[in-house]
């Protein structure tokens, strides 16, 4: 087969997506942010296998349970399973995390607050929440999680 | 019929590959694929095939519905063709299963990549994420291979350095593939003083986007024996795949489990118990520098892939070869087709027509995938000769 070339500059379409969508949060999401709203971490309990899921499910992956407990999350328990410091195309970088917490299946992702002394793997930190006026129900309510010293 | 040889790579095709291939639609890359390799086949395609499978995904497409584009540049108008929204090895898997099922005795697979058509490539990646919990607006989405990379180096042990090595490896390897179009001659501090990306991911560990077409033209153990012209046929010994969770927050970084249970059963099925032994060489994912590592061990090719790499044994004339192509460090990412283009060349190894690439008498190798952030999912295969 002869190989296929372009001699000439064949023209291209431009053209782009304007797609908008309503993500529906679902029971379990609804209320998580709900709570989230109001300042307070909650994680869904599988009675079966004693699971707690952050951002709680209303079904356990392990044991395939639906979920009708819920838990509050202790917060004094998270710390940063790992973070990188992100290149953005405008601004300074930004720290985020993966933060999770003793005795729960998963954790929240979120920005951490700088400061001058490096983050660390496993440092403990916890959640600080925007104002409540300016809370929208969205996992960006929580501004920014920032080291403690416990 | 003997295990491991009942069905059989008996054509393989690639466009050609770039960075940019411009002028050419993905259509015309599909077409000149399909045209190498049904002619390396021997088959004449709209009289022989009975089962068509393209592995391609809308977002990368630019269109919603793109399998409906799929059927008349690889011949499959009015003939059974489906699309698979997932990697080009999980299409092979698919050919494998069509074979074996009785579908058809002859069975195409395609994938390919018309990235440089993409000009929002980060959008696309941030759109994988999860609505309410995985997107953070205005933040570069390989945030997640950040994460990753960090959480995975340092439960392994390995370096930043052995990430570097990868990537220096790789673009090497590259520059004796004809095909390879980021093939270069870096030192580790190359790479490691290249812009951070999201740290610890530097630039030159991320594979770079190219464009390309592959086919695989595959049959039954019976067919392949009716076919043999002038191929030996390259025989799937076995095929296998998984999905962790979709989950960010509930991922484990530090382990690629979708590659070590795939190949826990791929291995099974070919009877392999110790890879180290029976494997002679690798074509897996190196989206990002350190996935090959993360691959590797998931694999059971090296406990410390680091120093496994860094000390030379996964160099073309190393104890386990890795990547000999270049990899996606050195060939590009072809998203979906990465996989294919692997399993492409690692054809052309086990058939002894990798030019400068060949290896010493290759009988066994082993295919992975990863289909990349925000993904947990990947397939692990064995091809032998
Ligand atoms: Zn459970």
């Amino acid at each position: 087969m002869e190989k296929i070339t372009s001699e000439t500059k064949i023209g291209v379409v431009k053209d782009h997506i304007p797609l908008k969508y309503n993500y529906t949060a679902g029971v379990a999401g609804d209320r998580f942010l709900q709570l989230l709203k109001q300042g307070k971490l909650q994680a869904s309990q599988c009675t079966q296998c004693h699971k707690l899921y952050l951002p709680p499910k209303i079904f356990c992956k392990d044991c395939f349970s639906q979920l009708n407990e819920w838990k509050d999350v202790a917060e004094d328990s998270a710390y940063v399973y790992s973070f990188t410091s992100v290149k953005k195309e405008e601004g300074p970088r930004e720290l985020i995390a993966l933060v999770k917490f003793d005795g729960v299946e998963g954790g929240l992702l979120g920005r951490l607050k700088s400061s001058r002394e490096e983050p660390r793997m496993g440092m403990k930190v916890r959640p600080v929440f925007k104002q409540k006026s300016e809370r929208t129900g969205e996992l960006s309510d929580i501004e920014y999680f920032e080291k403690v010293n416990y | 019929m003997p295990a491991g040889r009942e069905v059989a790579i008996v054509g393989i095709g690639a466009s050609k590959f770039d960075s940019v291939t411009s002028g050419i639609s993905y259509k015309e890359l599909m077409y000149e694929a399909a045209v190498h390799a049904y002619s390396d086949a021997g088959i004449d395609v709209r009289n022989d095939v009975g089962s068509f499978i393209c592995c391609a995904e809308d977002f990368w497409e630019g269109n919603s519905i793109s399998d409906e584009y799929m059927p008349d540049q690889i011949g499959a108008k009015l003939r059974p063709l489906f699309t698979v929204c997932g990697d080009g090895l999980l299409g092979l898997a698919h050919a494998y299963m069509h074979v074996l099922a009785g579908v058809s005795d002859l069975v195409v697979v395609e994938s390919h990549s018309k990235l440089s058509d993409v000009t929002s490539k980060d959008l696309v990646e941030d759109l994988g994420f999860d609505p309410h919990f995985g997107r953070i607006p205005g933040v570069e989405p390989k945030y997640l291979a950040g994460l990753e990379m960090r959480r995975y180096l340092e439960e392994s042990g390995n370096t930043h350095e052995d990430c570097a090595s990868v990537v220096v490896k790789n673009k090497r390897n590259a520059l004796r593939n004809p095909r390879a179009v980021y093939g270069d001659n870096l030192s580790n501090q190359d790479v490691l003083a290249s812009e951070e990306i999201a740290s610890p991911l530097t630039k030159r560990e991320i594979s770079s986007p190219a464009d390309g077409s592959v086919v695989v033209v595959v049959a039954s153990a019976a067919k392949a024996r009716r076919l043999s012209g002038k191929n030996k046929p390259v025989w799937v010994s076995g095929i296998s795949w998984f999905s962790d969770t979709p989950n960010v927050e509930e991922m484990d970084l530090g382990q690629a489990l979708y590659a070590s249970n795939s190949a826990r059963k791929a291995y099974e099925m070919a009877r392999i118990r110790k890879p180290l032994t029976q494997i002679d060489f690798a074509e897996i994912d190196d989206t990002y520098a350190y996935k090959e590592l993360q691959h590797i061990e998931a694999l059971g090719l090296a406990k410390r892939a680091g120093k496994f790499v860094s000390s030379g044994k996964a160099d073309p004339d190393g104890q386990i070869p890795i990547n000999v192509s270049g990899g996606s460090l050195g060939m590009g990412s072809f998203v979906e087709a990465s996989a294919l283009v692997r399993a492409y060349e690692s054809a052309l190894q086990l058939r002894g027509e990798a030019g400068k690439m060949q290896l010493h008498n290759p009988k066994r190798c082993v295919v992975q995938s990863w289909r990349g952030i925000p993904t947990q999912s990947g397939v692990t295969a064995v091809l032998s000769i």
